[in-house]
Parts: structure tokens; C-alpha cells; sequence
């Protein structure tokens, strides 16, 4: 019996990725301009729909409603879905009937499935094709619906509230932004799945430091994983410290969002390194993009849904994520220190920041090795306070004598008169 | 880099100088991997650069960067710089280091005069991602546990070390471990374990060939007052191995490449017992020069480092 062992967000944002991976094979790598994936979610059903081009029935029969993907299973380059389980388990875990309708290039077919009935016969571990059919079909005819119903008690209830399928939006305009950036439409309930980009603040004083490598994976793979770097400001506002850190992206698919802890160097070396994170560091945007056409050798973990931080290319890049890291965190805590400064909020450093930088997607913003950061002008004198008490009589007398109305002038004047007069 | 440099005078500390010039005899090996002039020197010189002076005298390195944490002695430091081509940078180095280009071979001392702690390590670590092939890092640190504003209780100090430096303690250590020489021993081997983490880690994307190996060289303990550690050693990619070989760096009697120490012992002599033990040396050994008036300790003493060890004079300049 599968686990379930994901949250239903994550279960949900695994069957987009299977859209994603039909979207893949009928658009070979190109922009997927003119897709579409519709989920329903209610208290009494779950549908998603897709013009993905379905799914191939020899895929479906051999592969993808097999219990663990086969080693023989073909090889989909750049896929998302790599480790088809995922599928099967986001059905497990959201309810107890489904059906899949799929109309591909070439046939069509149904599988109906009662959980509980299907589980009381231990023998049978396969699925029943149904209404199959040969035969082409024209691209806009193809596609796959899932309609899940007596979903699980919790799920039902999750659906229930609006404010869970807001969070939900949110989750699949971050973790599928690569998707919609490149034209795929989303919807949930009718509205749209508003693309939550990655962007960094640029500008000829502030440029995000970004880093390049193509590394070749170990055997018995023969491909390789292009590894891209940014790490600069985001965009500032209320939300900053919910969307501060880093995100970690294999294959276009977000694994890690706004991470704050040690998986992504906060707190590195005792926090001599990089400090544990704080509010003054919400402007922080790092971005790790890992892309490979096998996604076996990427850093994901078996459901995809995480970084494996263990495997054989992270420890690597995490030093380089840590080095480019660093420059920004100093940065920012000179930013912090010119906003707790008197008129801080329009010293020059949060006048680059916040009025002439601008943000622009990763991909073509304009970045430097190093992080580059605005010149911070020369620290001002340390001050100190002195404080004394005199009698009125004598001070009121001082007072006349400067000529000026308050006794914090008296103090001012005689200080700077005796400096003028002694101090040099 | 910190203040010890306004407490001492780092030319004239007998065991410090020895093994300054020991490091420069190791450096001068380095011609297998490449010409000197090929290298950069990182130190941090405060405002005597005795280091400084002598790795531009010996080994004619000619890049060379100061790292001085105290932006304070900036102008003192500026002002004592003994050469041109000595650049001083202000600020610690964490934040020193990566503002550097790491694309030349670079010899690094990280000389520190405090405990090791969280910060040497980071230090080392991104030394050790960064350092091209061929690049020798080397790390001083008092052996001392205890913070700065304390007075030393022996029962205190296994705390002291796992309150610093959390996780990176080997497991087993107790107090009476870190007794004597014993606190050196267990920092070479944090050292040591930080060295290896980051390259593990760093060598996960190299091709096999391409992947930066360690070769520690030294492990010196030595004592003008406070008990020091220094260690460190070479980082080279897997192919270029026989140009270690090709060095002799291994053949120098006073490298180590485990646990076990160099000892830097400075003898106490006057300058006629200098000159009377110099006539004899190297052929004649310490055992057969027993019969003169110095004491048979300072006698071995001299005998292992007489070609590093200083003569100081009074002199009016």
C-alpha cells in the first residue's frame, strides 16, 4: 500500500507535475503557450483537467500505474514526474474514488477506481483499463481529467475554508512558476494561479552576484547539471520575511521555498559565517536553479517535493550558495543600521535600494560575480550624551550671556566654547 | 590579525622566529608546483610584517596581502609597511578573504593569537573551497580554552571547548585531555576534520583527477609564554601528486603529517656558546658535545633548529 505521506498541497502540486510532464512530451522543450491545467477542489470533489496530450496508454499500463516506476520506464528528458509514484499517492491521499480519463495522440482510455474495494483484493495490485479505444486523436481533443470524490474527511474539510485554497494558489504560482512563466495557465476554482516570479532588485549599483557551472554527474549517468546561482535583494514590503531566504529549484520544479535555516547556510560556522535569520535580513532573495535531462542525478528526494541535501551535488554548491551569500548579509546589515539612524529611511542606501534599483526576472537581470552593493558614505562621529546639574540662577545667568533660549543650547554653546578655546 | 600585536614584538619571540623560518623553508619547496612569483602571500603582518619582511626577502613573493582586523591601527599598520608591494586590507577575515579574487596559488597564514573558535574555522573552511591547486594553508591559534575575560579552572574546560566550538569536539574528550599539550592535539584535529569536511564537499562536482587532496605539514607546538599550535599543509589536485613528491616537502625534518607534534624548543645560550656549538654542527652529534659546559638540553635544543635560530643584538639604528 502506498503512504501517504505528503500534505495535500504537495499532493496536488504532484499531479500538476504530470500535466507538466505531458506538456513536455507534446511540446518537445518549447513554451507551452496555450495549455492549460484547471483544478477544482471542494468538500465533495477534486478535478483537475489538462490539454496536456494525455497520457500515452503503453505509458499508463506499463509505467505510470505501476507501483514504482520501472527502470524500463522511457526516458522523458528534463521530466518533473521522474519518479512515478507520485501520481498514485497524490490520488491515495486526497480520496477514496477516482477516475482518470486520458485521450492521447494515439488512444484513449478510463480506470476507475474504488480504494476500498480495490484493497480488499490482495492479489490484485494492477488497475482496470476501461472504454479503451485505438485510434488518433487531433491535439486540441487531447488531454487528462481526474476526478477524485468521497475524499478523505480532512481533505474535505481543508477545502472547505477559503483561506486554505488561497495558501494552495500561492503554493503552485511559487513552486510552478518556471510553468507559468513559460505561458502554461493554471487555474484553481476559476481564477487564475497568479505567477509568483523570482525577481532581484539591479541596478548600476546594486547588482545580484550570480554564479554559473556545468558539472558532469557521476556514472552510470551520462548527462550533466547546469547549476545557476543569484543571491541579491528581493522586493521589499510587508511579506518580505515570509518570502526571504533561499529557493532551490531542480528541473524548473521549486523543491525548497524561501528557505531561512541550515539546509541553506543560515547559521554557518556558529553563525560567524552567515547569522541564524532575522527580520533584517528579509530582503534576502537567493535563487539555485539545478537543470539536468536526467533528473535522476538531481538534488531532490524521492517525492520531489524537498532538496536532498546529502546527495552528491549539493555539500558542493552550498559552499559557493554560503561565499555569494555573505557580501549581501553585510550589506544588509549596514541597510539595517542606516534605517535605526535618525532620517534613515531616505539615507542613501535605502535610497538605492528601494527607489532606483528595480527588479527584474533572473533571467535577464543584470548580475556580477560578487554581489555589488551601493558605497556606504563614511560612518558619522560616534555621539555621546553628557549630562550635568547646575543651579537655575547660574544656568539662567549662562543663558543670558549666550544669548540663546534653551539649556540644551547652554550646554551646546559652552562645550563648543571651551573646545574652541582649549582644544587646540 | 587581533590585538596581540600591541603586546608583543613577534621578532623578537625565539620560537615564533624559528618556526616562521621553517614555514619559509617549506614555502621555497612550493617551486615544484610553481615559480614564486607565481604566488600571493595572505598574512596577517599587524605592524611588524617580521613575516611579511621575511617571505619577500627569502622567497622574493611578491603579491602580498595584510590582513588587519583592527581598523584602528589602520594608519600604524600603514605606516610600518616595510615594502610596496605589501597591500593592507582592514577588516576581519571573513569578510576580507572572499572579497579577494581565489584564482592564484596563495599561501595563507591565518596566524591567529586566540582560541580557535567558530570563526577560524569558517576562515579555514572557505580557504580550503577556494584555494587553487598547489595553495598551502597554515593556521596558528592559542591553545588555551578558555575565553579571554577568564581566569583558567581545569574543570571548567571541557565546557569552555564544547560551549565555543558545539559539534566539531570528538566525541571522548574529558577535562584531563586538555591538560598540558592535550588542547593542541584536540584543535589539530577540529583543524584537521574541518580541512576534510570542506573538501569533501567541495570535490563533490570535481572530476576525480581534478579533486583538491590535503597534505598536512605541520603540526608545530611551541611556547614563547602561551602554548601555540600551528598546522596546515598543502591542498593539490589528485594529478598533481608527483609534483609533491617532486618538492621534498616530505623529506623536511621538521614536517609532520599526523598527530604527532614538532616540538619548537628554543635553547637558552650566550653567543659564545652559539659560536662554540656552530663549529660543530651539523657533523658532530648533540650526544658528543656533551663534555662542554651547556646544559645537555639546550645542547639537543640548539642542535635541532641552530640553522633557523635567531641572534639578537642591541643595536641603535
Amino acid at each position: 500500500m502506498l503512504v501517504r505521506d505528503i500534505n495535500i498541497n504537495a499532493a496536488i502540486v504532484d499531479l500538476i507535475d504530470n500535466s507538466v510532464d505531458g506538456a513536455i512530451r507534446c511540446r518537445k522543450g518549447k513554451g507551452y503557450k496555450g495549455l492549460w491545467v484547471h483544478i477544482g477542489a471542494a468538500p465533495d470533489h477534486f478535478t483537475i483537467s489538462d490539454n496536456c496530450g494525455g497520457i500515452p496508454y503503453e505509458l499508463a499500463r506499463d509505467y505510470a500505474f505501476n507501483f514504482g516506476r520501472s527502470p524500463e520506464a522511457p526516458e522523458l528528458k528534463h521530466s518533473v514526474g521522474e519518479f512515478g509514484v507520485g501520481m498514485k499517492r497524490a490520488l491515495f491521499k486526497l480520496g477514496n474514488r477516482f477516475r482518470i480519463e486520458s485521450v492521447s495522440e494515439n488512444s484513449q482510455f478510463t480506470v476507475d477506481v474504488d480504494v476500498d474495494e480495490w484493497r480488499k483484493d490482495d492479489t490484485n495490485w494492477t488497475f482496470q483499463f476501461k472504454d479503451l479505444k485505438e485510434g488518433t486523436t487531433p491535439p486540441d481533443k487531447r488531454g487528462t481529467v481526474i476526478t477524485i470524490t468521497s475524499l478523505h474527511e480532512g481533505v474535505a474539510k481543508y477545502f472547505g475554508f477559503e483561506d486554505n485554497i488561497n495558501a494552495l494558489r500561492n503554493e503552485i504560482g511559487e513552486r510552478h512558476q518556471t510553468n507559468i512563466d513559460r505561458g502554461m495557465q493554471i487555474t484553481l476554482n476559476g481564477t487564475s494561479v497568479v505567477l509568483r516570479l523570482a525577481q532581484l532588485l539591479s541596478s548600476p549599483q546594486l547588482r545580484p552576484a550570480y554564479y554559473e557551472k556545468t558539472v558532469p554527474a557521476p556514472r552510470p549517468s551520462k548527462s550533466s547539471v547546469r547549476v545557476r546561482i543569484w543571491a541579491g535583494l528581493g522586493r521589499s514590503g510587508r511579506e518580505d520575511p515570509l518570502y526571504a531566504g533561499w529557493y532551490v529549484f531542480c528541473n524548473g520544479r521549486m523543491v525548497l521555498l524561501a528557505d531561512q535555516t541550515r539546509t541553506t547556510g543560515w547559521g554557518e560556522g556558529g553563525e560567524t559565517t552567515i547569522p541564524k535569520y532575522h527580520n533584517q535580513f528579509a530582503r534576502f532573495r537567493g535563487y539555485v536553479k539545478f537543470d539536468s535531462d536526467d533528473g535522476n542525478v538531481l538534488p531532490w528526494n524521492t517525492t520531489k517535493t524537498g532538496l536532498d541535501e546529502e546527495s552528491w551535488i549539493y555539500p558542493s554548491v552550498k559552499l559557493e550558495m554560503v561565499t555569494l551569500m555573505r557580501p549581501v548579509i553585510d550589506f544588509l546589515n549596514l541597510l539595517d543600521k542606516e534605517g535605526k539612524a535618525e532620517g534613515g529611511a531616505t539615507g542613501p542606501l535605502h535610497m538605492a535600494v528601494d527607489k532606483v534599483a528595480k527588479l527584474s526576472k533572473l533571467e535577464t537581470v543584470e548580475v556580477a560575480d560578487r554581489f555589488v552593493a551601493p558605497k556606504a558614505p563614511p560612518p558619522a562621529p560616534e555621539m555621546r550624551t553628557i549630562t550635568y546639574k547646575k543651579p537655575v540662577k547660574d544656568i539662567d545667568r549662562v543663558r543670558r550671556l549666550l544669548k540663546v533660549q534653551s539649556y540644551r543650547e547652554v550646554g551646546e554653546r559652552t562645550f563648543d566654547y571651551y573646545l574652541k578655546m582649549e582644544g587646540s | 590579525m587581533p590585538g596581540s600585536g600591541s603586546k608583543i614584538n613577534y621578532d623578537l619571540r625565539p620560537a615564533k622566529n624559528v618556526e616562521r623560518k621553517m614555514l619559509s623553508e617549506a614555502f621555497r619547496c612550493l617551486t615544484s608546483f610553481g615559480s614564486m612569483s607565481s604566488y600571493r602571500y595572505i598574512g596577517f603582518g599587524s605592524h611588524f610584517f617580521s613575516d611579511f619582511r621575511l617571505f619577500h626577502r627569502s622567497l622574493g613573493i611578491t603579491q602580498m596581502i595584510s590582513i588587519e582586523g583592527n581598523s584602528e591601527f589602520e594608519r600604524r599598520c600603514r605606516f610600518n609597511c616595510p615594502y610596496g608591494c605589501i597591500r593592507v586590507v582592514i577588516g576581519k577575515a571573513a569578510s576580507v578573504l572572499p572579497r579577494l579574487p581565489w584564482n592564484k596559488k596563495t599561501i595563507l597564514w591565518l596566524d591567529y593569537d586566540n582560541r580557535l573558535d567558530q570563526e577560524v574555522l569558517s576562515d579555514i573552511k572557505f580557504a580550503c573551497f577556494k584555494a587553487v591547486s598547489g595553495s598551502m594553508i597554515v593556521v596558528t591559534v592559542d591553545t588555551r580554552v578558555k575565553p579571554p575575560e577568564e581566569e583558567d579552572n581545569p574543570d571548567k574546560r571541557l565546557d569552555w571547548l564544547e560551549g565555543c566550538l558545539h559539534e566539531k569536539v570528538p566525541v571522548g574528550i574529558r577535562n584531563r585531555d586538555l591538560a598540558e599539550w592535550g588542547t593542541a592535539k584536540v584543535y589539530r584535529t577540529i583543524i584537521d576534520n574541518e580541512i576534510r569536511k570542506t573538501l569533501s564537499d567541495r570535490n563533490g562536482t570535481l572530476r576525480e583527477e581534478r579533486q583538491i587532496q590535503y597534505e598536512q605539514l605541520f603540526n608545530f607546538e611551541y611556547a614563547d609564554s602561551v602554548k601555540m599550535l600551528t598546522t596546515g599543509g598543502l591542498l593539490y589536485e589528485k594529478r598533481e601528486a608527483p609534483l609533491l613528491e617532486k618538492s621534498g616537502l616530505k623529506l623536511l625534518q621538521f614536517v609532520r603529517s599526523g598527530e604527532d607534534p614538532y616540538q619548537i624548543e628554543t635553547p637558552n645560550l650566550t653567543f659564545s656558546e652559539i659560536r662554540h656549538l656552530n663549529k660543530y654542527l651539523p657533523k658532530t652529534s648533540a650526544r658528543r658535545l656533551r663534555d662542554c659546559p651547556i646544559p645537555e638540553v639546550d645542547v639537543n635544543r640548539y642542535s635541532n633548529v641552530y640553522r633557523y635560530f635567531p641572534s639578537f643584538i642591541e643595536a641603535e639604528l
